[in-house]
């Protein structure tokens, strides 16, 4: 799955768990400011990811999280890592 | 003063545990379970999300069960985190003011094998007032709520947010047990409120119920049936 792909993915997720979502997530865009997460929206977002590609978001790599590039880079990683081990 | 040596940490944890062990040991418990499961439940056979004010903290902690109680990321947290630790109650650290995303997904991940125990109005307040993040948590792990409200006939009070209670030694303690209540799965926040405020509310009578008995009022009858909200 290339970078765009993910990007429309985690788009249709937030749509599913927020509101209010931008019509563009780009990858500058900050998760609590820019998309308005909270807590309760942000883990929603993790388990819905967890369980669409099937993959662990571990607590210590979401603490580092700032904006939409590294929540890509994050799942992009542990797709490729997936893909390694097959 | 700031306790930041890991020994001493440990060592005063270990202390804090024995002298809850001691002096809880002489306090005189009577439970009322407002439905018919016995508490704590079987954690192999089902699982609850125990919830109860954060100033009645030494109560549960004194149950020996299997559970994972949500201990805040402060810097006072840590103390408490080991004196529960050799209590022998397992610990997941964060809050809603810090570390909440990491304690949500710490406690999902417990909720498949063991019990979790939540202080709703904790870490820093306001007192008796249940965060919405206790409902999200069960509305996220499916398990249910159960509030349980503790009373004390002769306490000393804290001058803290929450006037922590602490029972006096040979005095009699009361806890009283509502039904659970279960959460539905994929609320939205106007949902969520509805139960939280159906959480706060069992609690607070459990609570009146729990004091009033312990000052020598009448055992609690009271079914507070957890209809939806």
């Amino acid at each position: 799955m290339d970078r765009e792909s993910l990007r429309r993915t985690l788009l249709e997720r937030l749509r599913e768990e927020k509101e209010e979502v931008p019509a563009a997530i780009p990858d500058d865009l900050n998760l609590r400011e820019g998309l308005g997460l909270d807590s309760i929206d942000f883990v929603s977002l993790v388990i819905s990811l967890q369980e669409h590609f099937a993959i662990e978001l571990k607590t210590e790599e979401l603490e580092k999280l700032v904006n939409v590039g590294d929540l890509l880079n994050l799942v992009e990683s542990k797709l490729a890592a997936i893909r390694r081990a097959a | 003063m700031k306790l930041r040596s890991p020994w001493i940490l440990r060592a005063v944890g270990l202390a804090g545990a024995v002298l809850i062990r001691l002096w809880m040991g002489t306090i005189r418990l009577r439970v009322f379970h407002g439905d018919a499961v016995r508490h704590p439940a079987d954690h192999r056979k089902e699982r609850y999300i125990y919830a109860f004010w954060h100033e009645t903290l030494l109560v549960p902690a004194a149950a020996r069960t299997a559970i994972h109680i949500l201990i805040s990321q402060h810097a006072d947290g840590e103390l408490i985190a080991q004196v529960c630790r050799f209590l022998g109650l397992r610990v997941a650290r964060g809050s809603s003011t810090r570390g909440g995303t990491a304690a949500l997904l710490e406690l999902h991940r417990h909720s498949k094998v063991t019990h979790l125990a939540v202080t709703p109005d904790g870490p820093r307040g306001p007192r008796r007032r249940v965060h919405v993040g206790l409902i999200y948590l069960a509305s996220l792990t499916g398990l249910p709520v159960v509030a349980l409200g503790v009373g004390y006939a002769r306490a000393w009070r804290a001058r803290s947010w929450d006037r922590f209670a602490v029972p006096m030694p040979f005095s009699a303690a009361t806890c009283v047990i509502c039904p659970a209540v279960h959460v539905p799965a994929r609320l939205d926040r106007q949902s969520l409120d509805r139960y939280r405020l159906l959480v706060e509310e069992q609690l607070t009578n459990a609570t009146a119920a729990a004091e009033r008995w312990a000052q020598g009022g009448p055992r609690p009858t009271f079914a507070t049936t957890a209809a939806a909200a």
